[in-house]
């Protein structure tokens, strides 16, 4: 590759890039990645955490090219590597990981559009559409080049280790994004030593599937350091309290955008099909644009309007119940881990409405504690389920089984030689079921009062719901 | 269906409980194969693993449907414990799986009778299903279709210390699974 720039990177410094990827970078469709943010509303949390998929993706491609070299690519092959890094976040939406959510809920999978199986990930196909046929790069990127770029991003192209560096347990995407969020987070919790685990990366080859990605002996102590980091800043960033409260209230202002203000803009947005109409719309959307538009006074009185508001005045929902699924009786806990999934909005919906009742009443018996919306109206009232992982399932399910090169004897797994993680025991992962609502308090203590006089009362409203028996009263 | 309730099923059809992780994935892999569904399956150095798979195992154990038993079976070479992670159903878990095959009866009579197909093919090991899972591999690879002879040579480039005896266990399960078609 022979650079014909520089730009200058706050984690890795000058990173160089080759005249067609130049060419790419400076495409409007790539320069929209400016105003798409890393980690949507974490700023909220971590003020500093303002940076965008435009220098995040310089950054990718900066790691893969290392690796690339490292793992003596050929030329060709690490060019297309490159662009490949460099293409990979090209199709995200507005506010990152949300759009994704909210492309799940109102695609028509059905349909099948774009020959959409039940296991695609709708951003990854969108992000294919685009490097299939976006015009500008028509001059940069050939087309049987654009198709192995697709394949790579996707398991399909020559041997597994070229698709680890862009999509893997150790790939470039992560390792650029631990350094750059710990960077504009500032936290110290994604740090690892970089520049050792590159130097003891090997590739095996296996007769049957091709190379793959290998770890030296030498290298197991930055594995478990890197182990470490992606397990801390995931528990501190990415599952913040507020990050899960700016996240789902996004998610709960687009849908209640399209199914209720019936803002047909929004629609346009999710439905995905594989259109070029719905591709120029699509991209024609950034975190700027979404903001400055839904928060237009023309959207006055609108949900949408309400909590876009809310999120920019910080005006944040309040978590006033979490509880370990687990904790409740059986019969809740299979479909309470299901309840945020698109297929179960209405069961959601209904719940909802039924612990708005419950907390309406309580909070007005509370006299420190206000409720900050219409009393009769339940659609900001968000519950959501989810897992945290214990860091032995994190590391089982990613790194865990990444060979260790043991010349002359044959490889082993990176659980079996860590000795950090063979002396860590099996911790369970644990699900939990968050409530956030539209209440307000003065002080800590109101908030522990709240929190206490709801506990059992949802906990039985949740039983009674998924039991069907007596309603708990307030 | 989603993978939790598949791996659920996996566990119910398996007596109760399927003993050691590789086992488990391995042994899900091939339900999987066997009635055309992957549930994230993809090629790993030591064949093929699901994150999806472990994921939903995992989420059995932390809502209590799943008990995990850890068993140490030796030492190895570093003096570290050598242990087996044994996996059954709690009472809750059963409770739930009654509930989940009159959800689903079709798809659990048909799990049901894969599963006694495994059990019936020779009670393998977890090395022995990994190599079964590796031999399918280079089966696919040669289009459906090779020789014993073909699988060992590749089986041996891998470096697999195993005796012949092993891989013709690994060999035959696959026949008896009708999943080979033999040159």
């Amino acid at each position: 590759m022979s650079e014909s720039r520089h730009i200058r990177d706050p984690v890795f410094g000058f990173i160089g890039i080759d005249g067609t990827e130049s060419n790419i970078i400076s495409s409007p469709i790539f320069q929209r990645l400016r105003r798409i943010r890393q980690l949507a509303f974490a700023n909220l949390v971590y003020p500093g955490a303002l940076h965008t998929r435009f220098e995040h993706s310089l950054g990718v491609c900066h790691i893969a090219s290392i690796l690339s070299t490292k793992l003596c690519l050929k030329d060709n092959e690490k060019r297309l590597i490159r662009l490949a890094a460099l293409l990979h976040d090209i199709g995200h939406g507005p506010f990152s990981h949300v759009s994704e959510e909210a492309l799940e809920i109102y695609t028509d999978r059905e349909k099948r559009p774009g020959n959409l199986n039940k296991t695609d990930k709708i951003h990854e196909k969108i992000t294919a559409q685009i490097i299939k046929t976006d015009s500008d790069w028509n001059r940069s990127i050939a087309g049987t080049d654009r198709d192995i770029i697709i394949k790579i991003l996707g398991p399909g192209y020559g041997d597994p280790l070229l698709h680890s560096i862009v999509s893997g347990p150790i790939d470039a995407d992560k390792q650029d994004y631990l350094l750059r969020d710990s960077h504009f987070c500032g936290v110290r919790y994604g740090v690892f030593d970089m520049d050792q685990l590159h130097r003891e990366l090997r590739s095996v080859d296996d007769p049957v599937e091709g190379k793959h990605l290998m770890i030296s002996q030498d290298g197991i102590n930055a594995l478990e350091q890197f182990v470490l980091a992606k397990y801390y800043i995931t528990n501190q960033v990415y599952r913040h309290r507020v990050r899960l409260i700016t996240d789902q209230m996004l998610i709960r202002a687009i849908t209640l955008g399209i199914d209720v203000d019936q803002i047909e803009q929004l629609n346009q947005i999710y439905a995905y099909d594989d259109t070029p109409d719905f591709l120029q719309e699509y991209l024609a959307w950034d975190d700027s644009r979404f903001l400055v538009t839904f928060t237009d006074d023309k959207f006055e009185g609108k949900y949408c309007h309400n909590l876009l508001n809310r999120l920019n005045e910080r005006r944040l929902l309040k978590e006033i119940y979490r509880k370990p699924i687990k904790d409740l009786p059986e019969k809740c806990r299979d479909p309470l881990l299901n309840i945020s999934g698109p297929k179960n909005r209405k069961q959601r919906a209904e719940l909802e409405e039924k612990l708005w009742k419950t907390i309406c009443k309580t909070t007005q018996d509370t006299s420190t504690c206000k409720i900050t919306c219409d009393p009769d109206d339940p659609r900001l009232l968000i519950i959501h389920s989810y897992t945290i992982k214990s860091v032995r399932t994190q590391s089982r399910n990613d790194e865990a089984s990444i060979p260790v090169d043991r010349t002359p004897k044959e490889p082993s797994t990176f659980e079996e030689e860590s000795p950090l993680f063979n002396s860590i025991n099996e911790e369970l992962s644990q699900a939990f079921v968050d409530i956030y609502a539209p209440v307000s308090y003065d002080t800590t203590v109101d908030r522990r009062r709240l929190r206490k006089a709801l506990d059992e009362l949802i906990s039985e409203n949740i039983t009674s719901f998924f039991e069907g028996g007596k309603d708990a009263d307030a | 269906m989603q993978t939790r309730d598949f791996v659920l099923f996996a566990h119910g059809a398996f007596g109760g409980g399927i003993s050691g992780r590789t086992a488990l994935q391995k042994k899900i892999y091939f339900l999987g194969i066997m009635l055309g569904e992957n549930h994230g399956f993809s090629p790993h150095y030591y064949g093929p693993y699901s994150a999806q798979v472990a994921d939903a195992n995992s989420e059995l154990k932390s809502l209590n449907y799943l008990k995990e038993e850890v068993n140490v079976y030796g030492w190895d070479h570093q003096g570290f414990e050598m242990v087996r992670y044994d996996y059954s159903l709690t009472e809750d878990g059963q409770k739930l799986l009654q509930r989940k095959k009159k959800e689903y009866p079709e798809e659990w009579e048909k799990i049901l009778e894969c599963a006694n197909r495994i059990k019936d093919a020779g009670n393998l090991n977890y090395m022995e299903l990994a190599m079964a899972a590796k031999a399918y591999m280079i089966l696919k690879r040669e289009g459906g279709k090779a020789d014993r002879n073909t699988i060992k040579t590749v089986a041996e480039g891998l470096g697999w210390s195993i005796d012949e005896t092993e891989l013709d266990r690994a060999i035959d399960f696959l026949d008896k699974i009708h999943l080979a078609y033999w040159k």
